[in-house]
């Protein structure tokens, strides 16, 4: 009975972190792989091991330990498979989700995440879609505050013109 | 300040586009095996500590048995073992606490025992006589 208690509120939770983390999590992970599937199968891993209970996390900073985990599972698959090649899984392998009038760009936003390089990507993730400040990517990624904003600046200038800024203007301005 | 205003207008624009949401978390299994596993260590733990248990007052029983069973063991266990002769069994009978604990020990003794030539044991020689026979007579 305890077992089965302590089981379930273990799982209710990770299941709460995955729904509220997940989508950046596996954002984040494609912006490393650039493989939706693979990114898949990280967050996948990540759970499982906490749910394994070989993961403590700190009640303190969840996110930016979930965020650490996933960088250093997509590394490590990383290494193992071949980076850089886009495999069109079940779901398409699409990253993202716009409005109807913004669907055409999401293709073109992330083809041109995918023209980054990983150490602009994973900074701008973190901080778009993960909503952390640069301090708490700082704690991520090991390296000073300053280097996180810098590379953020450079990957937002650089997915500017990626995105040609001209119909980018024109979209938001409508 | 124009420039840093059209970065926020981009990341704004960018916060529109939201990550997809990865497929179900697939731990619903492995929450199970994991519980069957808990369940099943809990289980064999149980059943070791019973085991320890029953071992344990099984020889506190053991050691604590009444006198003239161990005076019965220590008859049986004797290494200096001899052969039963009439003279033995008597000596028996006299030294023993009761007449069902000397049978006991004379059981226990004839069994497994080598007699040396030229030697019979009284129970040989007891059912050697034909005591119906004497008595027809």
């Amino acid at each position: 009975m305890i077992i089965r208690r302590f089981a379930k509120s273990r799982k209710d939770e990770l299941q709460r972190w995955y729904e509220q983390h997940g989508p950046a999590l596996v954002a984040y992970a494609c912006s490393i792989l650039g493989d939706r599937g693979s990114a898949e199968d990280v967050l996948q891993q990540v759970f499982l091991k906490l749910l394994k209970g070989k993961i403590e996390v700190p009640r303190s900073a969840v996110k930016p330990y979930l965020f650490r985990a996933v960088r250093n599972t997509a590394i490590s698959l990383g290494r193992q498979n071949s980076r850089n090649v886009a495999i069109e899984d079940e779901t398409g392998g699409q990253w993202f989700e716009a409005p109807l009038d913004l669907m055409h760009w999401s293709a073109k936003l992330e083809s041109a995440i995918r023209e980054l390089p990983v150490e602009q990507s994973e900074v701008l993730t973190m901080k778009i879609w993960g909503e952390m400040t640069f301090d708490e990517i700082a704690t991520v990624l090991e390296v000073p505050m300053n280097t996180v904003a810098s590379r953020y600046r450079y990957a937002i200038a650089r997915l500017r013109e990626l995105m040609q800024p001209a119909e980018v203007q024109n979209e938001h301005a409508k | 300040m124009n420039m840093q205003n059209d970065d926020e207008k981009f990341e704004n624009f960018l916060r529109q586009f939201q990550p997809r949401a990865p497929r179900h978390l697939q731990i619903e299994e492995q929450a199970a095996r994991r519980e069957f596993a808990l369940g099943l260590m809990a289980a064999t733990a149980a059943a070791v500590i019973v085991l320890a248990v029953f071992i344990i007052v099984g020889r506190r029983s053991r050691t604590s048995a009444p006198d003239h069973v161990q005076n019965i063991s220590t008859i049986k266990s004797s290494p200096e073992a001899q052969p039963l002769t009439l003279g033995k069994a008597n000596d028996l009978l006299l030294h023993a606490p009761s007449i069902s604990a000397a049978i006991d020990s004379l059981a226990g003794e004839s069994q497994g025992m080598h007699i040396q030539k030229g030697m019979h044991s009284a129970l040989a020689i007891l059912a050697q006589e034909n005591f119906k026979e004497r008595i027809k007579l």
